[in-house]
């Protein structure tokens, strides 16, 4: 089985709500490095990560992360 | 504290701990050095925890253990095709044989070791992380 291809709207989110990786990356206490990754689906974060990215941008995880 | 500052005095404790290490094992103390080390140690730690941004997350957890695991893997790997090398070569010099018994006894230690943790870290619950409350 092919390993799915993870997308997010992290980037998306950010912009509407003007929050920088850095403040992103502070409010869910992990390095700017570890946002970046995720935003380019390099990373996909543990469930703890995943909710709290999604609370810190007002949104849920599944209207956050896609896989395909 | 900010990154940059623990960053130097990082710097400036490994340095200072590699001097005072050197001079002493040349001297002839071997408590200094063991001193030294703890002390570095509690001050690097000390640091860290007065240190306001995040240094370390998850997916420097999951690198870590990723790197962890290349690095048994090859250096099981290595030392098992040197010590069958060293083995096979004992007669062409006397040192051979305990090279290669060393090295092989290594191989086993490290991956019993290895094994050990991995069956007692596997049986506690790992659903949570250490950054999780």
């Amino acid at each position: 089985m092919e390993p799915q291809k993870m997308t997010t709207k992290i980037k998306e989110l950010r912009a509407r709500y003007g929050i920088t990786q850095e403040k992103l990356a502070q409010m869910v206490k992990v390095r700017r490095e570890t946002i970046l990754f995720v935003e380019q689906g390099k990373y996909v974060p543990s469930l703890k990560l995943a909710y709290d990215i999604a609370k810190a941008l007002k949104t849920s995880i599944d209207e956050l992360f896609f896989f395909k | 504290m900010n990154e940059k500052t623990y960053t130097f005095i990082k710097l400036l404790t490994a340095i200072l701990l590699a001097a005072t290490v050197s001079t002493s094992i040349t001297i002839g103390n071997y408590i200094v050095p063991i001193i030294a080390t703890l002390a570095a140690f509690v001050i690097l730690w000390t640091m860290k925890k007065r240190v306001a941004t995040v240094m370390e997350d998850e997916l420097d957890y999951k690198v870590a253990g990723d790197a962890a695991r290349y690095s048994i893997t090859i250096f099981s790997i290595a030392s098992v095709i040197l010590a069958i090398y060293f083995m096979a070569n004992k007669a062409s010099n006397a040192g051979f044989e305990l090279l290669g018994s060393t090295l092989a006894y290594s191989a086993c230690f490290l991956i019993i070791l290895q094994s050990v943790f991995f069956k007692f870290l596997r049986s506690k619950n790992y659903g949570t992380s250490k950054n999780d409350n």
